[in-house]
């Protein structure tokens, strides 16, 4: 009997080690595996550089002027990356200068026979000799009877102003001398009238002679800018452009549309021009690049 | 100075092709002109009418529009300038209908009012429509298709006519 309950306390115990040893056994199949990286993404040790000998080094100047040096020994070339010279993409500085102008196109065409127009100024800032805001304000007037017309157009004298900017295309380059585009939009109100104009009845044979009443307007309009600049002698430029312009907007108007418009001339054109003399004022002291001669 | 003299004349020479690129000519009519096209009544389409003597009536030594033997399939019927009311007859020259007791007769009444048109085609009056008659000898009816008379050449104004059609010959 002490034996047969040996037997079942020792069988008991094995069942219970066994049912101990079971989950470790299970725990230790679970376990991933530890796989070499892949040996591609192994990190490489660090070549180490070829030191240079820097007494085997010839200094040259190449065809572009950029210096190389020159291992005797085994022919490597080397540019030198400090005596490099970068061009900044923005050669001239932020608030560069201040232009001052007077358009002379109105008074330049009166002598040559056009019968209206005035004449304006205008303001315009540099910013790093690329992007120019300007602003323009200037008077216009008309007094003009076309030959062959029946009529004698007026409007007295009245402002305008104009907002745009500038775009110089060599603005890396001397700012002398400039290739410019822009954009202008102008404003202006104005009133107009014509005080006589006759008609002839051809057929019923009736003459009358009669007026239109004046009108007010306002309008808005868009120019599409093209010019030149060039330096004439110290602050003094000289520059003229061609302009193209389109009407974006115009008062209703019950007796007809004004023939003029003060700054953008006869609404019959679609092209026009600007010729201005100009002093600049410069804001910062800028290095202009000159070819120096070459000392001998 | 050789700088200046140069911008001078480029601004001169700028000066010179941009003033002559304006338009120039009055493209449409100088005088607010009422046109009237020439229809069929029973088709409704446009004819060409030879044998009309056209006019206004108290016109200065009764000068006509139009004489007879002229191909019209439009005519322009200016209005007095002076007047509120304009009247036009039209006179039939063909055989069989050539007498004044058949002529037919075409009243306006409007306003006016003065209009600048234009630079090139100057200044004017526009004409509104208020009334318009006709009789009825060869007028079957008239249309006003636009009330308004401007200097633009189109028509504001319909007339149908009862239009017999010549016969084609048979041995042509």
């Amino acid at each position: 009997m002490r034996t047969l309950l040996r037997n079942i306390m020792i069988s008991l115990g094995a069942m219970i080690m066994l049912a101990m040893a079971v989950p470790d056994a299970t725990a230790q199949r679970r376990v991933t595996p530890v796989t070499p990286s892949d040996p591609v993404t192994n990190p490489k040790r660090p070549e180490t550089t070829k030191k240079i000998d820097r007494s085997r080094l010839a200094e040259i100047t190449d065809a572009q002027g950029n210096i190389v040096l020159v291992d005797t020994v085994t022919g490597t070339e080397f540019i030198d990356s400090t005596a490099i010279k970068t061009v900044p993409k923005m050669q001239y500085p932020l608030w560069h200068a201040v232009v001052a102008g007077v358009n002379l196109w109105d008074p330049l065409m009166r002598a040559f026979g056009q019968k209206y127009g005035l004449f304006d100024v205008w303001a315009e800032l540099s910013i790093h000799n690329r992007y120019k805001p300007i602003i323009e304000l200037g008077l216009g007037t008309i007094n003009d009877t076309p030959s062959g017309g029946n009529y004698t157009f007026k409007s007295p004298v009245a402002p305008y102003f104009k907002l745009g900017a500038n775009y110089n295309f060599f603005y890396n380059s001397n700012p002398d001398y400039q290739l410019l585009g822009g954009l202008r939009l102008g404003f202006t109100h104005y009133n107009y009238e014509i005080p006589h104009f006759s008609l002839s009845g051809d057929y019923w044979d009736e003459s009358s002679s009669l007026s239109i009443p004046k009108q007010s307007s306002t309008a808005a309009y868009l120019e599409i800018v093209f010019g030149i600049k060039v330096k004439i002698a110290g602050p003094i430029s000289m520059g003229w452009n061609i302009k193209y312009h389109s009407i974006l907007h115009e008062s209703k108007a019950e007796y007809g549309q004004s023939m003029y418009i003060p700054g953008y001339g006869k609404r019959n054109s679609s092209i026009t021009g600007g010729f201005s003399i100009m002093y600049t004022i410069p804001l910062n002291k800028t290095i202009v690049p000159v070819v120096e001669s070459e000392k001998k | 100075m050789g700088k200046i003299l140069t911008s001078v004349i480029a601004a001169i020479t700028a000066a010179v092709i941009v003033s002559s690129c304006n338009t120039s000519g009055c493209l449409e009519n100088q005088n607010s002109l009422p046109l009237a096209g020439l229809y069929d009544s029973a088709t409704g389409r446009a004819v060409s009418i030879d044998s009309i003597d056209v006019g206004g009536v108290g016109a200065p030594d009764d000068s006509l529009l139009y004489k007879a033997g002229m191909k019209l399939t439009e005519i322009y019927l200016p209005f007095r300038s002076t007047q509120p009311s304009t009247s036009f007859f039209i006179h039939y020259a063909q055989k069989g209908l050539d007498d004044e007791r058949l002529n037919d007769t075409l009243s306006f009444e409007y306003t006016s009012r003065p209009y600048f048109a234009s630079e090139e085609c100057g200044a004017m009056f526009r004409y509104n429509l208020t009334r318009m008659s006709h009789t009825t000898h060869l007028i079957d009816s008239v249309k006003i298709v636009d009330s308004l008379i401007t200097n633009l050449a189109v028509q504001q104004i319909h007339i149908y006519f009862r239009v017999t059609q010549e016969e084609p010959d048979p041995e042509q």
